[in-house]
């Protein structure tokens, strides 16, 4: 079992990276969180059934685990310094990297629900597996998604003024 | 901006800035294999060490004040110091239930449903055990007063000992009657407002991301 978990696990560690990223961008043992999201992940292996993708399966186990990581850091507050402002330096200041920096604020900004339906859409997931590993109706996430993305294109249309 | 230009400009993020340096295999192994170096881990560690030293000073102060009595055969070495000794127990009482709370809370998770799913198990599993531990506590609280009282009264001073006008033992045993009443009385509102405190940020929190789900929009 440790040998199939660790080989799709290498084969979807961006998924891993992607959402330690977003959910606890510049946190100083960026190593702890992730190895943490791998640890939930190898907890929860037993549950995973063929039926769905593997990177779906992650997903779900990975963003069910950043956010429970959050809420446990809030009752920790004395302990664990919790830093909300994310951001990431620019190696250069080319348009492409601006718009990079401009998307990562934008989905940095928003609640923690939101930036996992984002993530998720912008990852090419269908409205259907988002909806089942967030929990709401198909119908909804649509709507959503619709209200997300226009949040985000403000970003780049006031960047752009 | 189109949607496309978003998803490309999103995936060269995630080539470039998001996805840190490839985990090896054998990494990935020594991490499940060891599992002690994750947030919560760490998390937990701290808490344990809160949690034994509550428990540890819970367990001392009585055996040590118990101790003092029987080998100088006197109610205590200083009668003032029962004061300090009632409300260092009382305060442990109050930390230890936190630190018991503070470790459940980390040691739950419920990864594999939907997140709202989660949440929703979450805040009820945590409604109820935080009600569990308020009863608890509100019962030892209690007991340990009761009995302090009665230890006063009826033990070493009786009932009968009243004066509020005396300077020495039998004032103080007046005072302090009248002092562990008022906390006997005080005590489930103390406790409610530390319940409060703790943890009902959180679950607010809880049930806000709850209904930013629940919101058809």
């Amino acid at each position: 079992m440790e040998k199939k978990f660790t080989e799709l696990l290498y084969q979807n560690q961006g998924i891993v990276h992607k959402i330690c990223s977003l959910y606890f961008g510049n946190r100083i043992e960026k190593e702890d969180y992730q190895q943490e999201l791998i640890i939930q992940l190898w907890k929860a292996f037993p549950s995973f059934s063929n039926q769905s993708k593997f990177s779906t399966w992650m997903y779900r186990v990975c963003l069910n685990a950043a956010i429970d990581i959050l809420r446990k850091e809030k009752s920790q507050t004395k302990l664990v310094k919790i830093d909300h402002d994310v951001t990431i330096i620019p190696d250069d200041k080319d348009d492409n990297n601006s718009n990079q920096e401009k998307l990562y604020m934008a989905i940095n900004r928003l609640s923690e629900v939101d930036k996992a339906i984002i993530t998720m859409y912008l990852d090419e997931f269908s409205y259907k597996e988002i909806a089942e590993i967030i929990g709401i109706s198909e119908s909804n996430t649509g709507v959503k998604i619709n209200r997300i993305k226009t949040e985000i294109l403000k970003t780049f249309d006031n960047g752009n003024r | 901006m189109e949607t496309d230009e978003l998803k490309k400009i999103w995936n060269t993020l995630a080539e470039n800035k998001l996805i840190d340096k490839d985990l090896a295999k054998e990494n990935i192994l020594q991490i499940i294999s060891k599992k002690g170096n994750g947030i919560i881990n760490k998390m937990k560690r701290k808490s344990k060490i809160d949690y034994f030293v509550y428990l540890s000073g819970l367990i001392l102060v009585p055996a040590v004040t118990l101790l003092v009595q029987v080998n100088l055969q006197h109610p205590f070495p200083s009668i003032r110091s029962y004061i300090g000794l009632s409300f260092v127990e009382l305060f442990l009482i109050y930390m230890f239930g936190n630190s018991v709370k503070i470790l459940k809370f980390l040691d739950y998770s419920s990864n594999t449903t939907s997140i709202k799913e989660a949440l929703l198990k979450m805040r009820s599993y945590f409604a109820a055990y935080l009600k569990k531990v308020y009863w608890v506590s509100f019962l030892f609280g209690l007991s340990f007063l009761i009995f302090s009282l009665m230890h006063f009264l009826i033990i070493l001073g009786g009932i009968n000992h009243f004066k509020f006008s005396s300077t020495g033992f039998l004032g103080f045993i007046s005072y302090f009657s009248i002092l562990l009443l008022v906390l006997i009385i005080a005590w489930p509102f103390i406790l409610k407002i530390e319940h409060n405190n703790m943890f009902s940020g959180l679950l607010k929190d809880i049930s806000r991301t709850i209904d930013e789900l629940n919101k058809e929009e």
